[in-house]
């Protein structure tokens, strides 16, 4: 049963610290996404779980045993990485059954595994063209299903769904999640996509600048985000600088808000969802402001609020005739109030009000 | 006088039509999204009216003139695309200043013009950084600043926001958008996303195959689709055969449904609603019985799986987090919601993407 387990990995390049004591375990039939901005060494991680790269210090546990100095090729993974590329001389199909043919399998087994992935990935009809006939999305599909054709049950995916086109992204994700839970695969994903993250995970590992910003299934990490990173990375949230009044009160531009959370700095810093502020006035945990931009997504309409030259974000599915111009006032309610030390604010993208 | 003019417009390789006979007019200001999946013809179709290929058949106008025979350089039309391509040796006052320099302004003018140009990316205080200083999202923004500072009226993008980590991407669609209407610009931009498309659009032209599938406003797109491919690409929807019963009554899965469409002389229909749209309740109407078969947590919505006898449901709602796989539960889709479709011999090739 395959598990992964990484203690105390520390990763550099040169003087740059890519990964920084990195500690977690995978278990059996896992769905784990490796999730974070550029640069944050999500794929890093990913090469030193597949053994592509040796870490400076730490350990590397497949099913409980140390795997860290071995070669990727001794570890029984199945992996597909960007710009992994096809071997142009060879059809789809051979491209995709290389790895049974190489490890000695029966023909029409090979035969079998090949439709098979190739039907999951939409391109059954396509598997006696040669990859430069595909377009640049299809050969990143060929690829995904000749990682999934290996039949590992450890599967290592670095943004295999990154360059296809939106709405296949989307479709494929559902394939692949059905398909990790029929075979019982133990999958590590990485990607840039908070939505795509929600969709797939059992677990989400959120990073930040090599460390890991928050652990958790979608629904904690969404409802109880532990740093302000994984409240700005995960969903879209407004953040607000207040000042301390008492334990459970704040004031932000003579204005004081509520909140469930205790207050224990005299700064903090608010957070809250873009779709939990409601176009209500209440006696407190309000601010006036004036629609600047209303954008309309389809299920909801998001609307940018300026409050005195301050901007906030409002998604709701309601109220579709507010037009720009319009007087408003936002409630923020005091349960939706998430609370942070200004400490916690750890990336320069997030914009504070 | 439309900014920019299509008149039946087309383009072959050899056997093959990548755009056939596409008319348009796009008004001055406009903000254009052409939307569909790779092969289906909008980068052609941008190439064309930026004259970098040459229609097979038709004639482009822009501001009321054939372009046809103008070379693209003379087209006076701004371009982003997918790579930033600023100059790497440049810094960012440099690279915006590069255009301005080239046509021989003075010192003066090319200061007064990057100035102008930072302001409105929000961008001043990094005029003297190199460009591999900047985070990809604010590459984006100078080689946007660098392209508007030849003074363009008419931008096109190529899927600017492509390479970009998503959460950035959103961000700068944004700035995009407010650029392009502070300045007035006419713009066309190519995208594969339909978020993009609705979020930031005057108007929407889906395409496929070379053709155009629909062209309107968000809110037309979305909630007047003009086939089920439309439904199906942009947005989600649930497609369900139905026979007709009344003019306004369909039978699927052997309950009746009131529509919002008279349905005589048709046999049978294709009936659409989105996840949105169906509600978790018991009416005396356009009722379904259920079972949740699974549920997914999205954050701002739950997305549900229903099982009604032979049907498969998606539903989306923020209301009801805590129901659990397995519960019998009630659909209740609004008349009003249910969107009408010709019969169609196979729906599986009507909506495929791939």
């Amino acid at each position: 049963m395959p598990n992964i387990e990484l203690k105390n990995i520390h990763k550099s390049f040169g003087n740059n610290k890519v990964l920084k004591d990195i500690s977690f375990k995978v278990e059996d039939g896992e769905y784990i996404i490796l999730l974070g901005p550029s640069g944050c060494g999500k794929t890093t991680l990913l090469k030193t779980m597949a053994g592509l790269y040796k870490p400076d210090s730490g350990t590397v546990l497949q099913d409980g045993a140390d795997v860290t100095d071995k070669q990727s090729q001794e570890r029984n993974i199945g992996f597909f990485f960007q710009h992994y590329h096809l071997f142009p001389h060879m059809t789809v199909r051979q491209n995709v059954s290389y790895g049974l043919t190489i490890k000695g399998a029966k023909q029409e087994e090979t035969e079998a595994t090949v439709q098979e992935k190739l039907h999951l990935v939409g391109l059954q009809q396509w598997a006696d063209k040669m990859p430069h006939e595909l377009s640049g999305g299809m050969q990143q599909r060929v690829a995904l299903a000749r990682a999934l054709a290996i039949g590992s049950k450890l599967l290592l995916l670095d943004e295999p769904l990154n360059a296809l086109d939106a709405k296949i992204g989307t479709l494929l994700r559902k394939e692949l999640k059905q398909m990790a839970k029929k075979y019982r695969l133990t999958v590590i994903h990485v990607t840039p996509n908070q939505e795509e993250a929600m969709e797939l995970a059992d677990r989400i590992i959120l990073l930040k600048d090599g460390k890991i910003a928050q652990m958790g299934t979608d629904q904690e990490m969404y409802q109880h985000p532990t740093t302000s990173f994984s409240a700005y990375f995960i969903g879209a949230s407004n953040f607000i600088k207040a000042e301390k009044i008492d334990q459970h009160t704040v004031r932000y531009r003579h204005k004081t808000f509520n909140v469930r959370q205790p207050v224990n700095e005299d700064i903090v810093i608010l957070a809250i969802r873009c779709e939990k502020i409601l176009f209500e006035n209440h006696e407190h945990n309000t601010l006036e402001g004036v629609i600047e931009t209303a954008n309309f997504l389809g299920k909801t309409t998001r609307y940018e609020v300026n409050h005195k030259g301050r901007y906030l974000q409002v998604e709701t599915s309601k109220h579709p005739e507010l037009k720009p111009g319009c007087e408003v006032q936002l409630y923020l309610p005091p349960e939706d109030l998430i609370v942070f030390s200004p400490q916690q604010m750890l990336d320069d993208e997030i914009t504070v009000i | 006088m439309p900014a920019i003019e299509l008149i039946n417009v087309q383009k072959k390789f050899e056997d093959f039509t990548a755009v056939s006979n596409i008319n348009l007019r796009i008004t001055q200001g406009e903000y254009i999204i052409l939307l569909g999946p790779s092969g289906c013809g909008k980068t052609t179709l941008l190439r064309m009216i930026a004259g970098l290929t040459k229609p097979t058949e038709g004639d482009i106008l822009i501001n009321g003139n054939s372009v046809i025979d103008i070379p693209p350089e003379d087209r006076n039309i701004g371009y982003l695309f997918q790579n930033y391509a600023l100059f790497p040796h440049l810094n960012v006052e440099e690279n915006i200043g590069y255009g301005p320099r080239v046509r021989g302004e003075y010192n003066a003018e090319i200061k007064k013009i990057t100035d102008n140009m930072l302001n409105l990316v929000k961008l001043l205080d990094s005029a003297g950084y190199m460009p591999y200083q900047l985070s990809g999202g604010m590459q984006q923004q100078i080689a946007l600043a660098r392209s508007l500072a030849a003074g363009c009226k008419i931008l096109f993008l190529d899927e600017p926001m492509s390479s970009l980590d998503p959460k950035i991407g959103i961000k700068l669609r944004y700035e995009i958008q407010r650029t392009a209407k502070k300045l007035k610009l006419t713009v066309i931009h190519v995208t594969h996303d339909q978020s993009d498309a609705m979020s930031i659009s005057d108007r929407i032209i889906v395409m496929r195959n070379g053709k155009i599938a629909q062209i309107g406003t968000p809110k037309e797109i979305y909630f007047s689709p003009v086939s089920p491919y439309v439904a199906h690409f942009v947005g989600e929807s649930n497609f369900m055969l139905a026979e007709t019963e009344d003019k306004n009554k369909i039978k699927i899965d052997g309950h009746t449904l009131t529509i919002n469409y008279d349905t005589t002389g048709q046999k049978n229909i294709v009936a659409a609603i989105r996840p949105e749209k169906i509600l978790f309740e018991k009416r005396l109407e356009n009722t379904l019985e259920g079972t949740i078969a699974d549920v997914k947590f999205m954050g701002p919505t739950t997305n549900f799986q229903v099982e009604c006898n032979s049907l498969k449901l998606q539903v989306s709602t923020a209301k009801h987090p805590e129901l659990k796989k397995g519960t019998k539960v009630c659909l209740y889709m609004p008349p009003e919601d249910l969107m009408i479709f010709d019969d169609i011999k196979n729906l599986e090739d009507e909506l495929k993407i791939l």
